[in-house]
């Protein structure tokens, strides 16, 4: 787009901006569409249940062996 | 240009929802406390009540301006992980230091939430003991943004 369309070529610089702001929103769609989508909780309640739902098929061992060797430093575990 | 009229203000939640929301973070964070025999944490209340209400406020954010793009559950734990170390919430009686004992019940909701994810997509996740205490080294005393935090989720499920 021309900077002087502005005053100058006021028709062009608006069929100019329309054809730019059209791309633009297409290809922000396109690039959101692409964003894998999760779950959603609506809530913001049932998100915990999703939490708990897995915990028995978790394998955090080394997780956990972590937070309490940190936890112990600090005296959190006895 | 938009009309900030017609946009509806966010009302925080309201004291049951609130409650509700609380209930379940105290019930997991308990739990995970009494499965590794860690002191129970004292809770401060309004810290804990700013905490729901900004994952709300994030929540509502995305539900406004990307509703293409659902934040999902591993999004909405690294909310609460994200905030957990910025507010401290929870503290130990005595002498601890609030941000070391914050840092890890955010840390393990954090792997859990991946763990979860991994588990729900039929992948693994990449946290190797070393990547453990980096991730606990960076979330005590680096400057992790939201969404760098959420991308970092999302790269250790492989």
């Amino acid at each position: 787009m021309n900077v002087a369309d502005v005053v100058d070529n006021p028709q062009r610089f608006e069929a100019e901006f329309m054809a730019g702001y059209d791309r633009w929103l297409a290809q922000k769609k396109k690039e959101e569409a692409a964003i894998v989508n999760h779950r959603w909780s609506p809530d913001g309640v049932s998100a915990w249940d999703w939490l708990r739902e897995g915990e028995s098929k978790m394998d955090t061992s080394v997780v956990d062996a972590a937070i309490v060797e940190s936890m112990r430093s600090y005296g959190a575990i006895k | 240009m938009i009309n900030l009229a017609q946009y509806p203000r966010f009302a925080p939640p309201t004291r049951e929802q609130s409650l509700l929301c609380a209930r379940r973070l105290i019930a997991y964070v308990r739990d995970f406390a009494q499965s590794i025999n860690a002191c129970l944490p004292l809770i401060d209340a309004d810290r804990l009540n700013e905490l729901i209400v900004r994952v709300e406020q994030r929540r509502v954010y995305f539900h406004v301006f990307h509703p293409e793009m659902k934040m999902g559950e591993l999004n909405e734990f690294v909310l609460y992980t994200f905030w957990i170390l910025k507010l401290c919430p929870f503290r130990l009686p005595g002498d601890f230091d609030p941000g070391l004992f914050n840092r890890d019940l955010a840390f393990a909701i954090f792997t859990r939430a991946v763990f979860n994810e991994a588990i729900k997509r039929e992948k693994k996740t990449h946290l190797t003991r070393a990547i453990i205490d980096k991730l606990l080294y960076d979330f005590r005393y680096r400057d992790l943004s939201k969404e760098a935090m959420m991308t970092l989720a999302e790269t250790l499920i492989i």
